[in-house]
């Protein structure tokens, strides 16, 4: 590791404006992720077209300010209103929001913002150490292990992911057919265009993200129940400062379950495609086995457990991104397009290439995660009234101008709003049929990889197949594909027997 | 407000009318994978395959989780229309003009009482995006007010 560049990162990442900007990202990922139906993603997919004309030093602190703070304001209206602002915070509500019917509304946002500290801080080191070590060993892979990796992603995502393993494969396989669209960066052929000019590039990353992200949230407001029952029927909640400091004693009782969960949170962050919610459900679930019927009743183990797991997940889950160039979760490929915009290249070189902004990435998650202790202490009892207090329609208005805007000024042209607001009704589609996004971004954004490292591989191996399995990385990597592959049909057939009577 | 599905099909068979599609875009993809050069077209045809393998696993094996109901269709449908509108006169007339067109026709939509408040509300917010993209960040937007900040 280069601890020259990581010093001076450090003394840059410090000085007024990027300091200022991170600040800012951390305080409008609190405000965002305790809006239900607006989440990280939807933020950053708003703020990367925006983000383009500003200098590298202050975009990325905004980001990743955003990123890191959001999940954690979920557990906000999580816990004072039993409304989860994101998916991350789901089992949050359920012992945090028991917590606040006993009175504990304070202790219960106190083990929220400690447990996210600790949790998202960890993971922030996590990155820092593990991100440069790795890309330094990614400079050695060839396209075999680029093409087993990509097609491991991909696979994780489809066999670990939440819900029905088929649509995440139909998922999968939408998203490469789309990122075939343009010409083949093998031969130059026209694949899929009908002839249209706008096509032969491909479309546009960042106008995708905007639509699946931003207007599909949008169509969601347009088409849904007008009356909103969160204004109208939660009470407020009287908070006191002092409830939110958690005694020594308590911190010292926590301490296990935050190890616990951020070891899995950190690990199914590492995992290209593993997703969040993974890491929540498995932390709550070893809380509920050691503390049985209690969990749920306001147990702060509950809180902790959710909390701790999804902010590990966050600086985790860019260690393939950063060092790899192969984005872990969808809201680490709007950062690849916040990379791209920049004219960075993520990936093994992202350290070598351009080791200033790489290491300001990285020391910016810990800052972040530093900063959201007292700016989530502060904001805590502010956030959930004012939320109260925004119409939901002027909400959905104001997403879609900046929707609109972001996808026009990427490319300067209409086309990019066109691109936005076909992939807004795709993704409304996919939010109602249950299929997930994830896989899609992943597959759109590994598609180009995949098949350049395919070929790649073949005039290497003088057209066999069996150079994949030759090469021992290559072959681990597609020997966990298979397991991962075998595993969702492994568990129908379980599922399957278990309910034959008898 | 009246509540109704969008398609009057339970999630089960919302999965299958997916699997359909499914098939019928893998069909669609080996059709015209066919005509490519063997470089290009490899990819595509594996993919083809694939979708047409998806479609009957889905349609073997549908979910239980696809929704459909709540669908307030008239407000989708409206939405659609502003939001066509709206690229047309961004394209003829300028940013400034159809972001004020689609913040009002958004919150009208979302249940926002029409008024004043509204139009000053949809006012200030399109001033604030010219002066943050055109002003602020230099990304110049057409129309003929943003034209003032990019200035």
């Amino acid at each position: 590791m280069d601890y020259s560049a990581l010093l001076a990162a450090g003394a840059h990442a410090l000085s007024l404006w990027p300091l200022l900007s991170l600040l800012a990202g951390v305080s409008l990922g609190l405000v965002v992720g305790s809006i239900p139906g607006l989440n990280d993603t939807i933020t950053l997919a708003v703020l990367v077209p925006i983000t383009f004309a500003l200098p590298s030093d202050i975009a990325f602190p905004l980001l990743v300010g955003v990123y890191c703070s959001a999940c954690f304001g979920g557990a906000f209206p999580a816990i004072l209103l039993k409304i989860p602002g994101t998916a991350s915070s789901v089992l949050t509500a359920v012992d945090g929001h028991a917590m606040t019917r006993q009175g504990r509304a304070g202790q219960a946002l106190g083990i929220a913002t400690y447990s996210s500290t600790f949790a998202g801080t960890l993971s922030a080191l996590v990155l820092i150490f593990f991100a440069p070590i790795l890309a330094q060993y990614a400079l050695r892979f060839g396209p075999a292990e680029y093409f087993a990796l990509c097609i491991l992603g991909l696979s994780t995502v489809v066999g670990m992911g939440a819900g029905n393993a088929m649509k995440s494969a139909l998922a999968c396989l939408l998203g490469l057919l789309v990122a075939m669209i343009g010409m083949s960066p093998e031969s130059g052929y026209p694949r899929f265009t009908s002839g249209n000019f706008w096509l032969y590039e491909g479309l546009p990353l960042t106008p995708i993200l905007i639509g699946l992200f931003g207007l599909s949230v949008v169509f969601e407001m347009l088409s849904s129940e007008r009356s909103d029952a969160r204004d109208k029927g939660a009470d407020e909640v009287p908070v006191r400062f002092a409830d939110m400091l958690l005694p020594w004693s308590m911190v010292r009782r926590l301490l296990p379950t935050w190890l616990n969960a951020s070891a899995l949170g950190n690990l199914v962050g590492v995992l290209p495609g593993a997703g969040m919610l993974v890491a929540i459900y498995m932390a709550y679930e070893r809380v509920r086995r050691k503390f049985g019927e209690r969990c749920g009743q306001g147990l702060p183990e509950g809180v902790a457990a959710p909390e701790a797991a999804n902010n590990s997940v966050v600086a985790s889950s860019m260690v393939p991104l950063l060092s790899l160039g192969i984005p872990g979760n969808s809201t680490s490929a709007l950062f690849l397009g916040a990379l791209l915009i920049q004219g960075l290249r993520p990936g093994p070189s992202l350290f070598t290439d351009t080791p200033d902004i790489a290491y300001l990435i990285v020391l910016c998650f810990l800052i972040a995660n530093l900063a959201m202790f007292p700016l989530g202490l502060l904001l805590a009892r502010i956030i959930p009234n004012m939320i109260r207090s925004v119409p939901r329609a002027l909400l959905a208005a104001a997403i879609a101008c900046l929707c609109f805007t972001g996808a026009f000024a990427i490319g300067n042209s209409v086309f990019g709003i066109m691109v936005a607001l076909a992939f807004g009704i795709i993704g409304f589609m996919f939010n109602r049929l249950q299929v997930p996004l994830s896989p899609f971004i992943l597959a759109l954004v590994l598609a180009p990889v995949i098949e350049r490292a395919f070929f790649q591989s073949m005039s290497l191996s003088g057209g066999s197949v069996a150079y994949f399995v030759t090469q021992p990385l290559s072959a681990a990597m597609l020997l966990f594909t298979l397991i991962f592959m075998v595993w969702p049909l492994g568990k129908l057939i379980i599922r399957r027997r278990r309910q034959v009577p008898g | 407000m009246t509540q109704r599905r969008l398609f009057a099909l339970s999630s089960h068979w919302l999965d299958r009318g997916l699997s359909l599609v499914c098939l019928a875009l893998g069909a669609g993809v080996l059709m015209i994978a066919k005509g490519y050069p063997t470089s290009a077209g490899a990819l595509p045809m594996i993919l083809g395959w694939l979708l047409m393998g998806c479609g009957i696993g889905l349609w073997l094996f549908p979910g239980k989780r696809a929704d459909m109901r709540n669908v307030r269709i008239g407000g989708l449908l409206w939405g659609m229309a502003v939001f066509v509108a709206v690229l047309w006169l961004f394209a003829s007339l300028g940013a400034d003009v159809a972001l004020f067109v689609l913040f009002v026709g958004c919150a009208v939509l979302s249940g926002y009482p029409p008024g004043l408040r509204l139009v000053a509300t949809a006012l200030l917010f399109v001033i604030l995006v010219g002066a943050i993209f055109g002003g602020l960040l230099g990304v110049p937007l057409p129309g003929p007010v943003f034209a003032l900040f990019s200035a």
